[in-house]
């Protein structure tokens, strides 16, 4: 029987047992970055270059065929495509009727987006390709949520046109501190404003999302740090979470491990916003 | 009559929301782990009907974890981004019930769990 191993990354992440053949698989296909320790049996784990057998492999150039070229050639299609569906309806590039469900659209475009996902791409994407990914990512997320306005106003072709809004006031401005492991936020919310928890209705603070209106663009799945001041309160929301979606104005991040306290804090501060 | 039962393992917290998010129809009671070995427990106590299993983790690997599974009563469906045809085939031949692919599809989940909750009634 062959021999099998199992492979821990930096975050000692483990994969195995597996054998020297769908190691070499893997590595080819770029999937295996990250190797810091390996093992034969689970349990005891050695630096790599004490497993020369799989150093030699590990080691290896990814050959031209299996990387870069196919991803040059991966960044070309996905520029050309995007050029192509500048002029085009969306129902066209989603390939649904104009008439379809929100569901039918919904399918549709999840169907093309996943395979753009930025955050979701292998860690040896070019950033060429992943730039492009990006573009086509936002492209089509830019047409969904031109749809899902279309669902949420239906008789807006319908009814005579509403009287001027009253002026209101733009969205609180969030800080921003780049760092080498995410983003940080700072935003301080006037009182009444709760715009950050409600004004993205598919991810809101029900989900435990909060949405950042910003002029950056941020890939979705970079981790955040936010910080969060209430006008009137003492008390600052701190939390961590990761950006789910990105589009024009601003990005929303999905807020992770927010405890009763937290969710309690945000719960009345959008209930007193939205009954004043 | 109770729900049944489907367990989320995967130590990124990100795609364990997503998963929940893709279940949200999906007639179930969904529960978490974030490593094998708190999979192992969950499964365990609580023997889900459906196992969402993702291949790299800390502590036990997946592969470990669907070893220890092969055989029992839940229905294992292994996540993951390292889908190379061998990979994919060593865990069907260990046991796994299907095989997605990550960056997940939401209905492509849909789909799968839907279809193992049936297989598990039957």
């Amino acid at each position: 029987m062959s021999e099998e191993y199992w492979l821990a990354d930096s975050e000692a992440r483990v994969l195995g047992p597996i054998g020297l053949e769908v190691i070499t698989t893997l590595h080819a296909r770029g999937k295996l970055l990250d190797v810091r320790a390996v093992s034969r049996d689970g349990r005891k784990f050695v630096p790599l270059r004490e497993m020369p057998e799989l150093q030699a492999v590990l080691l290896a150039p990814v050959t031209v065929n299996d990387g870069q070229r196919a991803q040059q050639e991966a960044t070309r299609q996905i520029r050309d495509w995007l050029a192509s569906i500048q002029s085009r309806a969306t129902q066209e590039i989603f390939k649904v009727p104009q008439s379809a469900s929100r569901d039918a659209w919904r399918a549709a475009f999840f169907s093309l987006v996943h395979r753009y996902v930025p955050s979701r791409l292998p860690p040896d994407t070019t950033p060429e390709l992943r730039l492009a990914c990006e573009d086509a990512f936002l492209a089509l997320s830019e047409r969904m949520v031109e749809i899902e306005r279309q669902f949420r106003a239906p008789a807006a072709n319908l009814a005579p046109p509403p009287p001027p809004l009253p002026a209101v006031e733009p969205p609180p401005t969030a800080r921003l501190n780049h760092r080498s492991n995410g983003v940080q936020v700072s935003l301080s919310l006037r009182r009444g404003d709760a715009r950050p928890f409600t004004q993205d209705l598919e991810h809101s603070w029900q989900t435990d999302c909060l949405f950042i209106a910003t002029a950056e663009r941020i890939v979705p799945g970079t981790p955040v740090e936010v910080a969060v001041g209430f006008e009137g309160h003492v008390t600052q929301l701190h939390a961590t979470g990761r950006v789910m979606a990105s589009r024009v104005g601003g990005f929303t991040v999905r807020l992770l491990n927010l405890g009763e306290d937290q969710r309690g804090l945000i719960r009345t501060w959008v209930a007193r916003a939205t009954t004043k | 009559m109770a729900l049944p039962e489907v367990l989320i393992v995967d130590d990124d917290q990100l795609i364990r929301a997503m998963v929940r998010d893709a279940l949200s129809d999906v007639p179930c009671e969904i529960r978490e782990a974030d490593s094998g070995d708190a999979a192992l427990a969950v499964i365990a106590e609580r023997s889900p009907a459906v196992v969402l299993l993702d291949l790299v983790m800390p502590g036990k690997s997946g592969l470990e974890v669907l070893k220890i599974l092969k055989g029992g009563k839940s229905r294992v469906l292994v996540l993951s981004a390292l889908d190379t045809e061998a990979l994919v085939q060593q865990a069907l031949a260990g046991g796994a019930h299907g095989f997605l692919s990550k960056p997940i599809h939401p209905l492509d989940v849909q789909n799968l769990v839907r279809g193992a909750l049936e297989a598990s009634r039957s």
